[in-house]
């Protein structure tokens, strides 16, 4: 309930409500790569650790939505844990540092769905009710 | 007058440059970003000066605005530069970043070049306002008296350890510019800088942090040299040798922060270590906890700065004549007047997230302390009796990104 209502205020606040996609995703997220290992499953520690540039034992590359979409506000509220606007404080400590850089980032769903269906070892998250082509893998979905 | 013209030439330039970026945007390699600030801030005692504040509103203490360029030359090997004007005429405008990277795979990092010195966890980007929640970070840690670039080498590694995801960092190099404290600048050589920072994310939402720091310093003190050589001359050697500010230095740092969704702690403490008795002996440490109403952060920070008791030499007698006694009070006038103070202060701080890029702050911090380097400078004699070591700052902001 307390996620559901700070979800609810930070969509107000990111201006999200109104939009297309808001009406259209669900509010839990499956996370999808594109690897070999059909077999691979990852913790929600280690997502967070791959979207937050911190070393895990698998090498993905991460890509990403923009911070005003509905499906980031349900990632960072139940996978990173942390607000839009820490999120951004974080990777301004980061990228002007040198020490990492924010993940890339797609326009919409199709497009990140195209740029991980082409890109060997990428990973990235979508609204749970996404159809996943066969060729990609699940590897993380928060509780349904 | 110089210093402002200079700062002024590199807003300019940035500016000119900014507005001319939407066409390298369009490149895949070269990749343009920047930061801002505009702060303004008014200390409400009218004795004191504290880290330039006094009891006249000014923006020019902090406000700044920097480009930063990363190049791919390939897809290992980059080259980023910064280029940062301040409001400030205390401070240099210019080249604050300029260093290749080498990133052969996510877990190993080298870069070489100018860096910032990672001394503690925000030291490396204290000018990207955007990137903490306040204002001015605690003066007892991110003091402007420590230099805080250095030219050089470094290596990250990235590692995982079962629930700990880690790096290390390890960098050496050397600076050659001028220090800063009490509003003057002191030609400065650091030498054999060697560092090591320690970083663990544990279980997600602790962060612990741990470096330390040890160099070889030289500051030009050249009026404190002057006495020096005077009192050598009377044949007080080990006086003459207690005012030289040249010798080793350590920097031991530890930290912690614990974040949830709604809120944050976090904890930093440092200690400086030295045998020159001039250089300040230190030991800083803050703790922090803030509470998330999104898109409004609200900060209260306790910090304290706790200095050793210098040994001095004593072997100027007083009371023998009256040229003896001048030199024993000039002696200890100038112990004096390099000396650090304990500082304590309470800051209570906001910060609204307006956008995903901008942000404005608020924060009133209460500080205790007496007069010192780094800490309250007397605007008069008169004034550092009148000063009753109790002064209120007040600063509001906007950070940007871009």
């Amino acid at each position: 309930m307390r996620y559901f209502i700070k979800m609810s205020l930070m969509l107000v606040f990111w201006g999200a409500i109104g939009s297309s996609e808001c009406v259209a995703e669900s509010r839990d997220v499956v996370v999808v790569a594109n690897v070999d290992n059909k077999d691979i499953r990852l913790d929600k520690r280690a997502v967070r650790n791959l979207f937050m540039g911190n070393a895990i034992d698998v090498l993905l590359e991460p890509v990403s939505l923009p911070p005003e979409t509905l499906t980031r506000a349900v990632f960072n509220t139940k996978v990173i844990g942390l607000t839009e606007s820490r999120i951004q404080s974080y990777w301004s400590q980061m990228r002007f540092s040198g020490r990492s850089k924010p993940p890339r980032e797609m326009q919409d769903i199709d497009d990140l769905l195209a740029y991980i269906s082409t890109h060997k070892d990428t990973v990235a998250f979508f609204p749970a009710d996404t159809p996943i082509p066969d060729h990609l893998t699940v590897v993380y979905q928060t509780r349904q | 007058m110089c210093k402002r013209l200079h700062s002024r030439i590199v807003v300019c330039l940035l500016f000119a440059f900014f507005c001319s970026v939407n066409v390298s945007f369009a490149d895949e390699k070269l990749n343009i970003s920047g930061f801002g600030r505009l702060v303004a801030g008014y200390l409400d005692d009218n004795n004191v000066s504290f880290e330039g504040y006094t009891n006249e509103l000014t923006f020019s203490e902090q406000s700044l605005l920097a480009i930063q360029a990363d190049y791919q030359l390939t897809d290992t090997v980059s080259v980023t530069s910064q280029l940062l004007a301040h409001n400030n005429a205390e401070r240099d405008s210019g080249i604050e970043w300029f260093y290749l990277s080498y990133q052969p795979n996510a877990n190993w990092l080298f870069k070489a070049g100018k860096m910032r010195t990672p001394f503690y966890h925000y030291s490396d980007v204290m000018d990207v306002g955007f990137a903490y929640a306040w204002i001015s970070p605690p003066q007892q840690l991110y003091s402007a008296f420590l230099f805080n670039q250095y030219e050089g080498i470094s290596g990250i590694h990235r590692f995982a350890l079962g629930p700990v995801s880690a790096s290390v960092e390890l960098y050496t190099g050397s600076y050659n510019g001028d220090t800063s404290f009490q509003q003057k600048r002191y030609p400065t050589d650091i030498d054999n800088l060697r560092g090591i920072v320690l970083n663990a994310l544990v279980g997600g939402n602790l962060k612990l942090r741990s470096s330390f720091i040890t160099a070889d310093f030289s500051l030009d003190l050249e009026e404190i040299t002057t006495f020096a050589n005077i009192l050598r001359g009377a044949g007080f050697v080990e006086s003459a040798n207690s005012l030289t500010m040249e010798g080793e230095f350590d920097i031991y740092q530890a930290g912690a922060i614990y974040e949830e969704f709604d809120y944050h702690l976090a904890w930093e403490w440092m200690k400086i270590s030295s045998k020159t008795i001039l250089a300040p002996k230190i030991t800083s440490y803050y703790v922090q906890g803030g509470y998330v109403f999104d898109p409004i952060t609200v900060n209260l920070t306790f910090a304290n700065l706790i200095t050793s008791e210098v040994e001095t030499a004593n072997e100027i007698p007083f009371g023998v004549n009256p040229g003896l006694d001048q030199l024993f009070i000039a002696y200890n006038t100038t112990l004096q007047r390099t000396k650090a103070s304990d500082l304590k202060s309470v800051t209570l701080g906001v910060r609204w997230d307006a956008g995903v890029n901008v942000a404005f702050k608020a924060e009133v911090t209460h500080y205790q302390g007496g007069i010192g380097i780094s800490t309250f400078e007397a605007l008069s004699e008169s004034a550092a009796f009148a000063f009753d070591e109790r002064a209120n700052l007040y600063q509001i902001g906007m950070e940007f990104v871009f």
